[in-house]
């Protein structure tokens, strides 16, 4: 027994699980303090996600709010599939996408597109600011789909399932989103 | 694991420190209060009336097929059978994921985009007819679905091989 619980903990996904099952099973009985706990354990990650993807802090509290409030109110459809933080992410990711249905997000049409020069020589080194202020930059289709590819680390079959556009879509626009981050980073030469 | 360029690479050792936001201390009050509050319930009534009324809509639906279906002159269709569609979708995604993949390597150009986007809305439209389609008609719609996919993969053959050729024949050029 002891060797298969030895087993589980190596595994990092099963030891997450194991060791919030007793906060979520106390949040499932609806005990304040374990919400709160479970709250402040992911509030920081998942305020992080709101934001990357809506840049706005009041509609990333917004949404943290509501979407915190899914997760207890469906607490007991979560049944340790996955870790906690993957259905919590999952949940709030969900929250985002509803609020820029509401918005009507746009994905950026190709044939829209500004004829820009390519970068040809993208710099050998980033500076954090730079990459930051780039990203908030970028159109919301593009940072959408470059927050949950490469931030967040759907696949691009996921992202087209939350998105409802299809993969081909999904690769596209991540890629014009990488090229439009290269062209925002490239120094200017006069 | 695909391998990132160096400013994926960037963004992703640097994730933390890109944003370091914090949640706002306030928020945990604001989600306890409603918490507190709960939610409006689901009046049980209210779905099995509306099952009811889908159960109903569906017999009166059958009846009027089955009175119809009568009245119309037998025709012989001969579909193509498309057995195992689900493992035939899933080929021709992943031959048209790797052909992407090869050709975004060396082509930068948007004008195949245009292309794929369209086949894309022909294909989404599609499979809204697949919802509502009946009968021999599915089967119509998902030869055309594989159609869609043995297009995608053509052009994304074609323009590799245009690409490949004119790369060849500037090397060819730059030798002489």
């Amino acid at each position: 027994m002891s060797f298969l619980l030895n087993c589980n903990l190596e595994n990092p996904r099963l030891k997450e699980i194991d060791l919030k099952r007793d906060l979520i099973e106390a949040c499932k009985r609806k005990e304040n303090a374990a919400q709160r706990e479970l709250y402040l354990t992911y509030a920081d990650a998942m305020y992080n996600i709101c934001f990357r993807m809506l840049q706005d802090h009041e509609d990333a509290q917004d949404v943290l709010q509501n979407a915190f409030i899914d997760v207890f109110r469906n607490l007991d459809k979560y049944k340790y599939e996955s870790t906690p933080g993957s259905w919590i992410k999952r949940i709030v990711v969900n929250n985002c996408i509803n609020f820029f249905r509401k918005k009507k997000i746009r994905f950026e049409k190709i044939d829209n597109l500004e004829i820009e020069d390519a970068a040809e020589d993208a710099p050998s080194s980033y500076e954090l600011e730079r990459v930051r202020k780039a990203i908030a930059g970028l159109p919301e289709g593009y940072r959408m789909v470059l927050s949950l590819y490469l931030l967040e680390g759907y696949d691009h079959k996921e992202i087209s399932d939350i998105l409802g556009i299809t993969v081909s879509t999904s690769k596209t626009q991540y890629h014009r989103a990488k090229q439009k981050l290269k062209r925002m980073l490239t120094p200017i030469t006069t | 694991m695909k391998q990132l360029d160096p400013l994926e690479q960037f963004i992703v050792n640097h994730r933390e420190k890109l944003f370091p936001e914090k949640a706002p201390p306030a928020a945990w009050d604001k989600i306890s209060a409603k918490l507190d509050t709960p939610a409006v319930p689901r009046n049980p009534y209210r779905t099995a009336f509306w099952i009811l009324v889908a159960a109903i809509l569906a017999i009166v639906s059958y009846w009027y097929y089955a009175q119809t279906i009568d009245r119309e002159p037998q025709q012989t269709m001969e579909y193509a059978a498309i057995p195992d569609f689900d493992e035939v979708q899933s080929y021709y995604r992943l031959a048209v994921d790797q052909k992407m993949e090869e050709l975004y390597k060396v082509h930068d150009d948007a004008t195949i985009d245009d292309d794929l986007s369209l086949l894309d809305q022909m294909e989404a439209e599609l499979r809204k007819e697949y919802q509502e389609a009946q009968g021999p008609f599915r089967e119509m719609i998902l030869s055309a679905l594989i159609d869609n996919y043995q297009t995608r993969l053509a052009l994304l053959q074609k323009v590799l091989e245009e690409v490949k050729a004119k790369e060849l024949s500037e090397s060819i050029y730059h030798e002489m």
